[in-house]
């Protein structure tokens, strides 16, 4: 009776406790991972300028091959093929030589799934909502496209966001990877999050990881939180779920050997991962897709909905 | 009220109360509890008891048993925060790489370590977790290895003083010195978890199928390696603090007598040292304590110890006398036997707590290998039915919640049953030959507590 009841739970207790174990392994952070190639999805919104802005910061440095390509618009295959070649030739200006993908298919998420299908690796870059300029729809829904790529992309996507036709200074060389719980994406967020902070071999610049704690409250869990950004390792590893844990050690063992990387580390409870900045510093938020799920979390579209920043949304590796 | 009567009245109210309890038809604590005290009214009405307040004599003498089971309660569950287990767990499952019959293997003497060391329920509840997810991550079916493990752990119980309740209270009674279950339990402990990997290996063989090919074993390989056992220890300075309190524990259980102590001082410290050096959330752990198990215990003493004082239990063993006369081989059996099958029917404890004053009375055999009958059957009974032992009811039920597997009483009999048997008919054989051979040492008289009042 109750103590069959209590059994049964402490059983499937130590059953998570295992089974985390056993994703912290598969979850290990096995070096830096970075983006092979760029996909650019245009729609005529004035978050294009963001797109095309974030497309240059990514691919001059790392010499990305960039696809650009356009969403379907009311105005007409002519009106899209217009705003891709425009597209292109502003990115010549900057050296930059784009190929372009012209209008096919009426359905958005088809458009993309058959572009997706012929660059299965390529790192999409997708204004949010998508092909629309409406602040309301902006703060409501991700977009049914936007959904449809993050839910079945086996690449990192770009979940373009922020006031329309800017972008906050260098998002890309301050990454931060929001963390709730251990699994083989968490270890690819961190991979891509260390990959962007790599040049020439040498990983150099600040990463900043917030610990999303879904534990019982307790004073020390206040102490820590109250603290923000700077918590240190020794405070946080007994705070973290196991697998977590695994992970920061990995980081921690990582920003040891490679002098230049510091980390910046913070403990959040479920709801406060957003980082409350101005504008002018702007971050790209890193969030990694739980596998398994035919839908994208409702932690991520609550984040992406709430920022003004880029998103890039990690899935675990095919 | 005729002696026979008023016998035959508290016998019947305390099989009342073990019906209960054995048909579930009450959580038993509160059968224990409500049987308690019952029989203290009736007791006080019928002047068997001069007063209520002769209860706590009677609990007074179990004290010790209360406190080892508090004490260890703390350093396990302390000790099991910090991740030690789970990282003993995995770094022994990893040795496997992967491979049926090994893991089926390693799984057994883990969970037979664990009981030793921790007890039955801890470590049935850390091994059946992680074979649970051992078998899901290597597509293997989880039956075998569920109950191989409830099987194994019923062995382990018979390792140490400390390592099952009715070890426990087998060993209070009879003042067992800590070293003799070295010498006497633990090696046909190790005898019987053979016959168990042998028996279930036999049993399970369709179910423990070995990989088709090199590639499909070291997927296997590859899968068990992904487990990051540092995962589960966050905290290297608590792990390393609860290994070592954890293990001076152990130690102290060893050297307690030459100490001068029991074994309940011992539990205490050592609980007491893991709260001091590693309790960071001391509410938290002490309501973890499994205070249901205490007041069962509480009620279940005052129940025996009030049918002990109207003789009945004495009466129970003057038959038996009469039955064995002086011969040890039978009167081995019997107890053996009888302690076993009650076992598999009704919770082990309170069949330990009943037959612990009736050894004894059967005074005219030596009472030291009927004290070791009883610490074996009433331990390894429980292998027989699905509802025979705390271990045998935690695998069925992990299998049913986690996997959704049934299995039902006849299945478990054809396995269960037989293995009961041929540890149970070693077990006789042991006892009998450690007898002939004259190497069970001697334990100090236990003569039956003076009655208090009638």
């Amino acid at each position: 009776m109750e103590d069959k009841d209590r059994n049964d739970e402490l059983v499937h207790a130590n059953v998570e406790r295992f089974q985390a174990a056993l994703e912290a392994g598969l979850a290990r952070v096995e070096g830096t991972e970075h983006l092979k190639s760029l996909v650019a999805v245009l729609d005529g919104s004035d978050q294009d300028g963001s797109t095309l802005a974030l497309v240059r910061e990514l691919a001059i440095p790392r010499k990305l091959a960039v696809v650009l390509t356009c969403g379907h618009l009311e105005a007409g295959p002519e009106a899209e093929d217009r705003i891709v070649l425009d597209a292109q030739q502003s990115l010549a200006a900057d050296g930059l030589d784009a190929t372009v993908l012209l209008s096919s298919s009426a359905e958005n998420h088809l458009r993309l799934r058959a572009v997706r299908t012929a660059h299965p690796d390529a790192c999409f870059l997708l204004p949010s909502p998508f092909g629309h300029d409406y602040v309301d729809l902006a703060q409501k829904s991700l977009g049914t496209a936007v959904e449809v790529a993050l839910a079945e992309s086996t690449a990192p996507t770009l979940v373009v966001r922020g006031p329309i036709g800017a972008i906050a200074a260098e998002p890309l060389s301050r990454p931060h990877v929001v963390l709730r719980e251990s699994h083989r994406a968490s270890a690819r967020a961190v991979s891509v999050a260390l990959g962007l902070l790599e040049e020439h071999e040498v990983i150099a610049g600040t990463l900043s990881m917030s610990f999303v704690h879904d534990g019982p409250a307790s004073p020390l869990v206040d102490e820590v939180r109250a603290i923000g950004f700077g918590a240190n390792v020794e405070t946080l590893l007994p705070l973290l779920p196991h697998g977590l844990s695994a992970l920061l050690r990995q980081v921690a063992s990582m920003s040891e050997q490679h002098g230049g990387l510091r980390l910046d580390l913070r403990l959040v409870l479920p709801g406060e991962e957003a980082i409350d900045e101005d504008f002018e510093r702007g971050r790209l938020h890193i969030l990694p897709r739980k596998p398994g799920s035919p839908h994208v979390d409702a932690a991520i579209q609550d984040f992406v909905l709430g920022s003004s920043d880029p998103v890039l949304v990690v899935p675990a590796r095919a | 009220m005729s002696e026979t009567a008023l016998q035959l009245l508290f016998a019947s109210l305390m099989i009342a109360t073990y019906a209960a309890i054995a048909f579930e038809l009450l959580h038993k604590t509160i059968a224990a509890l409500v049987g308690a005290l019952v029989l203290t009214a009736v007791g006080i009405a019928t002047g068997v008891l001069p007063h209520y307040t002769a209860v706590y004599d009677m609990l007074g003498h179990d004290l010790p048993i209360l406190a080892v089971i508090i004490g260890t309660s703390i350093l396990v569950e302390l000790a099991g925060q910090s991740g030690l287990f789970h990282f003993l767990a995995i770094r022994i499952v990893k040795q496997t790489g992967g491979h049926p019959i090994r893991l089926f293997l390693a799984l057994q003497l883990l969970v037979f370590v664990f009981a030793a060391l921790l007890t039955i329920v801890p470590a049935m509840l850390i091994v059946s977790g992680l074979s649970l997810v051992i078998c899901k991550s290597l597509r293997l079916s989880p039956t075998p290895y569920l109950l191989g493990i409830a099987f194994a752990s019923n062995s382990g119980t018979l390792c140490t003083f400390a390592s099952g309740l009715p070890t426990l209270m087998i060993g209070t009674a009879a003042k067992i010195p800590y070293a003799q279950f070295l010498v006497v339990s633990l090696p046909f402990a190790l005898v019987s978890l053979v016959v168990c990997y042998l028996w279930t290996r036999h049993a399970f063989r369709r179910d423990l199928v070995l990989p088709q090919s090199e590639q499909a074993m070291a997927e296997l390989e590859a899968t068990v390696s992904a487990f990051d056992e540092w995962a589960l220890a966050p905290d290297l300075k608590a792990f390393t603090r609860a290994a070592v309190i954890l293990s001076l524990t152990i130690v102290g259980f060893a050297v307690a007598k030459p100490l001068g102590v029991g074994p309940d001082f011992i539990a205490l410290v050592g609980g007491a040292a893991m709260l001091l050096f590693h309790g960071k959330h001391v509410e938290e752990t002490v309501k973890k304590i499994n205070w249901t198990v205490i007041l069962f215990f509480s009620g279940l003493f005052i129940i025996v110890g009030i049918v002990k004082e109207t003789h009945a239990l004495e009466r129970v063993a003057g038959a038996l006398t009469a039955l064995t006369g002086d011969s040890v081989p039978l009167s081995v059996a019997i107890v053996t036997w009888f302690s076993g099958l009650a076992s598999a029917i009704v919770d082990n404890i309170p069949v330990a707590a009943t037959m612990i004053p009736m050894v004894p009375a059967m005074d005219s055999v030596p009472h030291e290998p009927l004290w070791w009958s009883l610490i074996i059957g009433a331990n390894l009974g429980g292998n027989a039915t699905p509802i025979g032992s705390i271990s045998c009811v935690i695998a069925l039920h992990a299998l049913a919640k986690e996997a959704g597997i049934h299995v039902g009483w006849g299945r478990f009999l054809a396995v269960g049953g037989v293995l009961m048997a041929l540890q149970l008919f070693l077990a006789t054989l042991w006892i009998i030959g450690y007898d002939a051979f004259d190497l069970l040492p001697a334990l100090p008289p236990t003569l039956p507590t003076e009655p208090t009042g009638h």
